[in-house]
């Protein structure tokens, strides 16, 4: 049931879509003019393509779960507030971070698709697939009005605005860090039970 | 109606959607999945992980590096 959907078979994919998911937000990052960002997803699709390519000595046996401790996501509040958004302290913060979750996640390896997918779970798809429908519509119909975001915002012209402040950055980075430990947390005890 | 408003409805009400079904999820769940258990299944292969993972962290690099 890929994605989610009912009726979809349970065979497995020939394309992974992950990796497709992957390739076209690298393309879509180099059209909105982030050459940056789109060669971080290239540089992550390639090594992800290397590291899955089919072995004999596959390894199956999983190593402890990092363990993130509660005070360091205060802590990375508490670093916004002190230095604010576009501060050196907090870039290297969050590459860390990132670099930290990478490599946490890459260690274990893939299992096989033998879980049922939870029944309408197509529900969550459909939200995630309509956000992504609803942000390239947006940025398709900003760039055709010549880069309007006054007409034609995107998510990020709207949530921009809203983390001048240094309080709302403190909160808005201790839930999208709270929210990523949640959904790592939840999936590493999954595929160790 | 302007397009600004058309568009800024659309992203709300894909947030309120999101934010029912997180809700409905905890008072039904055997009707509705939670997330988190939706996403432990999928995040089960490399692959997908790398993907959540990296879209998680490009929303916080978005937002708080490099403006």
């Amino acid at each position: 049931m890929a994605l989610g959907f009912p009726g979809r078979s349970s065979r497995r994919l020939t394309v992974d879509l992950p990796v497709i998911a992957l390739v076209l937000a690298a393309i879509a990052h180099w059209i909105r003019g982030a050459p940056t960002d789109a060669l971080i997803f290239l540089g992550v699709t390639l090594l992800l393509l290397i590291t899955e390519r089919p072995r004999a000595d596959a390894v199956t046996e999983f190593d402890e779960p990092f363990r993130v401790p509660a005070a360091a996501v205060v802590a990375a509040g508490l670093l916004v507030l002190a230095f604010g958004r576009d501060s050196v302290p907090v870039a290297v913060a969050i590459s860390v971070i990132g670099l930290v979750a990478l490599f946490a996640e890459w260690r274990d390896p893939s299992l096989p698709a033998d879980r049922p997918v939870p029944p309408r779970a197509w529900v969550w798809s459909a939200v995630a697939l309509s956000w992504c429908a609803w942000e390239l519509l947006s940025f398709i119909f900003e760039q055709a009005a010549g880069g309007l975001s006054l007409t034609h915002p995107t998510m990020s012209d709207l949530v921009d605005p809203l983390l001048t402040n240094r309080i709302v950055q403190a909160v808005a980075i201790t839930g999208w860090l709270a929210a990523g430990v949640a959904m790592l947390r939840a999936a590493a005890a999954a595929r160790r039970s | 109606m302007n397009s600004r408003i058309i568009t800024e409805l659309g992203f709300g009400l894909i947030v309120l959607t999101a934010i029912g079904l997180g809700v409905a999820s905890h008072l039904v769940p055997k009707r509705i999945p939670k997330l988190t258990s939706v996403l432990a299944v999928v995040m089960r292969r490399r692959s997908a992980r790398i993907a959540f993972v990296l879209a998680w962290w490009w929303v916080g690099w978005h937002f708080f590096v490099g403006h």
